[in-house]
């Protein structure tokens, strides 16, 4: 009879469709928010298709329906320019996407504080190369998507240590970035993923007190 | 537009398929990956603690401020 290693056999952790689908659209938004998109990605975004769900008029994928509508219509030198007039230059934005200045009106204040001191707990740090601070809302999806799905070297996290973490560092001023986008006058294909953004993570709020 | 409220007899994983996530997340599996990953993307430290910790010079300092 052969014997088995028990170091040969390895099981990763299971993961969900739905949680699949939640990292997925974690790691959209994380970058959309990186960067603007170009134009593969917008003909990709494009070229989904519709949803439907149990519950028809369900605001996810409505909200999805939009996006779509958004991504066929306009063009990525278009979207650029948005992105870079919206968000670009640090401290001078027109839309700030760091959570430290929606919640003290500061830059790297008490709450990236705060959100570092989770990373280390979570055993996560920010990479060498990266500029941004890690209360970015990318960095902060990205967080989300690792937590929810693991990494090669890394197992997932509960929902309750998932929900803890959306809790602390994104429920309490993401709808504020959704207002700050969706508001500007100069926002076009972003206002389109701000109502993405705010549905989605209302959805995630609400999710997180289902038992 | 519908409202969010956790239905009682309705489970996490439904109340999330319902709400769209399922699909709406397959159809983002296909877009995510068309263009360059996040380069916000954390490192793992798993085990490391990286906490602010007051180095000797620091506290020498801290220890001329105690009253």
């Amino acid at each position: 009879m052969n014997e088995v290693s028990q170091s040969s056999v390895a099981f990763r952790a299971y993961v969900s469709a739905e949680d699949h689908g939640r990292a997925n659209l974690y790691a959209l938004i994380a970058r959309l928010f990186s960067s603007a998109p170009d134009s593969a990605l917008l003909a990709a975004i494009a070229s989904a298709a519709p949803l439907s769900t149990e519950d028809d008029g369900a605001p996810l994928p409505m909200a999805w329906s939009r996006l779509i509508a958004a991504a066929t219509a306009i063009d990525a030198d278009a979207v650029a320019e948005e992105f870079e007039t919206l968000f670009g230059g640090v401290g001078k934005a027109r839309v700030n996407l760091h959570a430290s200045h929606h919640l003290t009106g500061f830059m790297m204040e008490k709450p990236l504080a705060e959100l570092r001191d989770s990373f280390a707990t979570l055993g996560l740090s920010r990479l060498d190369s990266q500029h941004a601070t890690e209360d970015h809302v990318a960095s902060l999806c990205e967080v989300m998507r690792i937590l929810i799905i693991g990494t090669a070297d890394r197992a997932p996290v509960n929902v309750a240590t998932q929900r803890v973490f959306f809790d602390d560092h994104i429920w309490p001023w993401i709808e504020k970035l959704e207002v700050s986008i969706c508001s500007s006058e100069l926002a076009n294909f972003y206002r389109v993923v701000g109502e993405l953004v705010g549905t989605f993570f209302r959805v995630e709020r609400a999710s997180f007190d289902v038992r | 537009m519908n409202e969010l409220k956790p239905s009682a007899n309705l489970g996490r994983r439904g109340f999330l398929l319902a709400g769209g996530i399922g699909s709406v997340g397959a159809v983002a599996a296909v877009v995510a990956p068309k263009a360059a990953k996040v380069p916000l993307a954390p490192k793992t430290t798993a085990g490391v603690d990286e906490r602010y910790v007051a180095g000797e010079r620091a506290s020498r300092y801290y220890d001329t401020t105690r009253v």
